[in-house]
């Protein structure tokens, strides 16, 4: 089950009425119905998977607590180095094997030995890339005494297989997550009222914007030897934007619907692309993602190289940005994406200091001439990054980019498929700008009636007539 | 939580509002969903044009319906959809049948032919209508519990792809856009689109590249054929049949010659079994303004619909 | 080693990476609120404050600090 599928929107409210109706006895019944509606929810979407969800689930409560209990500091060592590899393992076994094994049939074939490909073509289980990122975390926190371990197997499960993020995330920290869980949720109105518009917000970037352009993206790819340059650099521009509304608007029902249950997830998208150099963006781009492997990973690294200084950082930066790549599938083009945005980080690194955005907490009505070239450059810079979640290999990647630049760049592109998503998209951006403050746009304050439910009707009907029964599948949902 | 729910139910309740009204201009507007829809909500009719994209635009039933001096009660309506959709099998037969007036006696079934209609692209010829386009797509044809309810909402919920369509027409409307496709109650879809010389011959040119790439790979469909011969037997119990094959562009002829050199062969042999009349205007092929390789002209259709009149006043005059 | 003496310290650490002086070294004072200083320039700064001092910080103790306050004790308890 999907978030813009007709099922969710039956589920949905069933699962609402169960849990503030039915189940609202204590936090143990409410987490019962949490723990069945989302086997129910994952099932739904792939069942053969669910076994892997409940043991990731048992093996990690049980680790915590050893690590937590063990008495020497080398034992505890010993047990999350453990953890960590079971988890690997399984991620690399399932997500990873066809590729480590193909490349090494190829390497051996480059070198003059003939060994057939991989007739094992593993499955990827659902989600599997979120919730074992979640639960390497959790082992983490509790061995750097971060967060104690969960003592609640029902609770602990709860977090792990949650359905608003068990698909496509936002990767939770237990530190946030665990404490609204353990303990009985009660109804909020206005915290539920914020979730049906953050999930109204979040289905019109899906559903009206990121559905609509993806058949238009995906056109140009498909057609990119005959296509002309500025046909083509329209499509770099509409892919990443496309990218952004697909994730994004994901995100915000996810957050959403988890508000109606009464846990706040986190942020997942701060408006990225309003950031004016690459730190700024991957502070506010899948903030879940980018946060976990700072803590995780780039600061153990760049601990351990920091006795040589910039060159360390620069190591530990870019072994981040291939985790980064690799962690978005199992495949050369996400590598190139990762080390892209690592390079883009070395002139920060060399200048000294990373500049904080100037627009962060603005309430300039415009941005300046400065940051908006700056805004406009890293947004080419990124698409640039952006094009390798679209294209087969890497080889396809540089024959688009060269044919951007060839003479047909100046020739009019074709916008006839573009007529009423450009003006939609345009609108999208403004208002965004507009509430860049918010934790999302239809987040009202002091507003006339009328157009708060203005808003929400013009948007909901929109919704409405935009909604496919077959519907893309989600772009990130393979990661 | 009293108050979350009603304010959840009044929007609902508003949303449910904007949406009946939206099919509201609908169901005086079905023409505006898209080039079929407004088909599956007129009345059933006692007398069908059937066929593929050339007869939906090239066969205008009112001019049949006047020269023929056919009433409300008695005229003619086309039927007729595209190459995908209204191909000759299964499907486009339970159609027929589901549009047909119940009890009707003496219709007029005009069958507009071509060898496309008759093709599948799958190796087995004889028995393949479960891997036909149309049925494994579910496609609208044949598919629908009812063909002539307004509004049709078995349709809207289904095939309604682009639901913004209304808004869209609207807006060319206003600026006054070129080129219109419209699909009038009495089933003719009019094409108004650029006739500038350069323009249609790059259409045929693209049109022609696809046309050979796919003919070079179908094949005669014996399932297909089947389903002709059952919808002409179905027909005749209802009224007059005929065949009829358009003209088209002469690149288009000529490829059709050199890919499919018995088919008129097959209708004329098709035609005397049945004692039906074949009306062939394929050899007047390149007399008439097409907007692409095969699709006639506004103004072209309702030349043809006027010649084919003709004909048929003179074959129902002089009935042996 | 006197407070004082750790706090003239840091603010030479932190002087000689940040280019700039424009802080105050108070026991509530966060990285978030020194110019430059953030996540990616966080390990150079403690890799300069170890050889300014000649201790050896672990991974774990450097999670658990919150300000400026919390580094100063993690040195003192190092020294």
């Amino acid at each position: 089950m999907t978030f813009n599928s007709f099922e969710y929107f039956i589920f949905l409210p069933v699962v609402f009425v169960l849990y503030w109706f039915v189940f609202n006895k204590s936090g143990k019944s409410q987490n019962i119905l949490l723990v069945l509606a989302s086997v129910f929810f994952y099932c739904w979407a792939d069942w053969r998977f669910l076994a892997l969800v409940i043991v990731n689930a048992l093996f990690n409560y049980y680790m915590g607590i050893s690590i937590a209990g063990a008495k020497k500091e080398k034992t505890q060592k010993h047990l999350l180095w453990a953890g960590v590899a079971f988890n690997i393992a399984i991620l690399g076994y399932f997500k990873y094997f066809n590729f480590f094994y193909d490349s090494f049939v190829d390497m051996l074939n480059f070198f003059g030995s003939h060994a057939n490909p991989s007739s094992l073509k593993l499955l990827l289980p659902l989600g599997i890339s979120f919730f074992t990122f979640q639960t390497l975390g959790y082992l983490i926190d509790i061995y750097n005494y971060n967060i104690k371990p969960s003592r609640n197997l029902l609770a602990f499960s709860a977090y792990v297989i949650y359905f608003p993020k068990i698909i496509a995330g936002p990767i939770e920290r237990a530190q946030k997550f665990l404490p609204q869980i353990e303990r009985k949720r009660t109804f909020d109105q206005n915290m539920a009222i914020d979730g049906l518009r953050q999930m109204l917000w979040g289905l019109f970037a899906k559903i009206v914007l990121a559905d609509n352009l993806f058949p238009v993206v995906h056109g140009i790819f498909s057609n990119s030897g005959s296509e002309t340059g500025s046909t083509l650099f329209m499509g770099l521009i509409l892919s990443t934007i496309q990218v952004y509304f697909d994730f994004a608007g994901y995100s915000n029902i996810a957050i959403g619907t988890s508000k109606l249950f009464g846990m706040r997830l986190m942020k997942n998208f701060d408006t990225p692309f309003f950031s004016t150099n690459i730190s700024d963006f991957w502070n506010r781009w899948h903030i879940s993602l980018s946060s976990w492997m700072l803590d995780y990973l780039f600061t153990p690294l760049s601990f351990v190289l920091r006795k040589r200084k910039k060159k360390g950082l620069i190591l530990s930066i870019m072994i981040t940005f291939v985790v980064v790549g690799f962690w978005h599938g199992a495949n050369w083009t996400f590598i190139v994406f990762g080390i892209l945005n690592g390079i883009y980080y070395i002139p920060l690194i060399l200048k000294g200091k990373v500049i904080k955005s100037s627009l962060g907490g603005s309430t300039k009505i415009f941005p300046s001439a400065t940051e908006f070239v700056q805004m406009l450059g890293l947004f080419l810079l990124l698409s640039v990054t952006i094009i390798f979640f679209w294209v087969n290999n890497i080889a396809e990647a540089f024959t688009y980019l060269s044919h951007v630049f060839s003479p047909s760049f100046f020739v009019f592109p074709d916008l006839k498929r573009v007529v009423y998503i450009i003006p939609a998209i345009i609108i999208f951006f403004v208002i965004e700008w507009m509430t860049r403050d918010k934790d999302h746009p239809l987040q009202f304050s002091g507003q006339p009636v009328y157009l708060r439910w203005g808003s929400y009707l013009i948007i909901g009907f929109v919704v409405l007539l935009a909604f496919e029964k077959d519907p893309n599948a989600f772009i990130y949902l393979q990661f | 939580m009293k108050s979350f729910l009603g304010k959840l139910t009044a929007y609902i309740l508003l949303l449910g509002t904007l949406l009946s009204m939206y099919i509201l201009i609908v169901y005086f507007r079905p023409d505006l969903v898209d080039l079929f829809y407004y088909r599956f909500t007129t009345p059933k009719a006692s007398s069908l044009i059937l066929g593929s994209s050339r007869a939906a635009q090239g066969l205008k039933p009112g001019t049949i319906n006047k020269k023929l001096g056919r009433d409300e009660n008695t005229k003619i309506i086309n039927h007729a959809f595209a190459g995908g959709p209204s191909t000759i099998g299964p499907n486009y037969y339970r159609e027929i049948t589901q549009k047909l007036k119940q009890g009707s006696k003496d219709g007029i079934f005009i069958i507009s032919v071509t060898p496309w209609t008759f093709t599948t692209g799958t190796d087995n010829i004889d028995d393949d209508s479960l891997q036909f386009f149309e049925v494994k797509r579910k496609l609208y044809v044949g598919n629908l519990s009812s063909s002539s309810t307004n509004p049709n909402l078995e349709y809207l919920w289904k095939y309604w792809h682009n639901k913004f369509s209304v808004f869209e027409y609207a807006f060319k409307y206003m600026i006054n856009y070129g080129g219109i496709l419209r699909l009038h109650a009495d089933g003719w879809l009019e094409v108004d689109i650029d006739m500038d010389s350069t323009v249609v011959n790059q259409r045929i040119k693209t049109a022609m590249a696809e046309f050979t790439e796919t003919a070079k790979h179908v094949k005669w469909s014996n399932t297909r054929y089947f389903f002709f011969e059952k919808i002409i037997g179905y027909l005749q119990k209802r009224g007059e049949v005929y065949f009829v094959r358009m003209p088209v562009s002469k690149d288009m002829a000529e490829l059709e010659h050199t890919y499919f050199p018995g088919f008129d062969e097959q209708m004329k042999i098709t035609a005397d079994r049945y004692n039906i009349h074949y009306i062939n205007f394929i050899h007047e092929s390149g007399k008439y303004k097409t907007t692409d390789v095969h699709h006639l002209w506004r103004e072209s259709s309702e030349i043809i619909s006027n010649k084919l009149s003709d004909s048929l006043l003179y074959y129902r005059n002089n009935q042996p | 080693m006197e407070r004082s003496e750790i706090e003239k310290k840091m603010t030479e650490v932190l002087t000689s990476v940040l280019k700039h002086q424009d802080f105050e070294i108070r026991d509530d004072l966060t990285a978030a609120e020194v110019e430059g200083w953030d996540s990616l320039n966080h390990m150079v700064i403690i890799s300069e404050i170890e050889e300014k001092f000649d201790i050896k910080f672990k991974l774990r103790d450097l999670n658990k600090l919150k300000n400026m306050g919390s580094l100063i004790e993690l040195i003192q308890s190092k020294l």
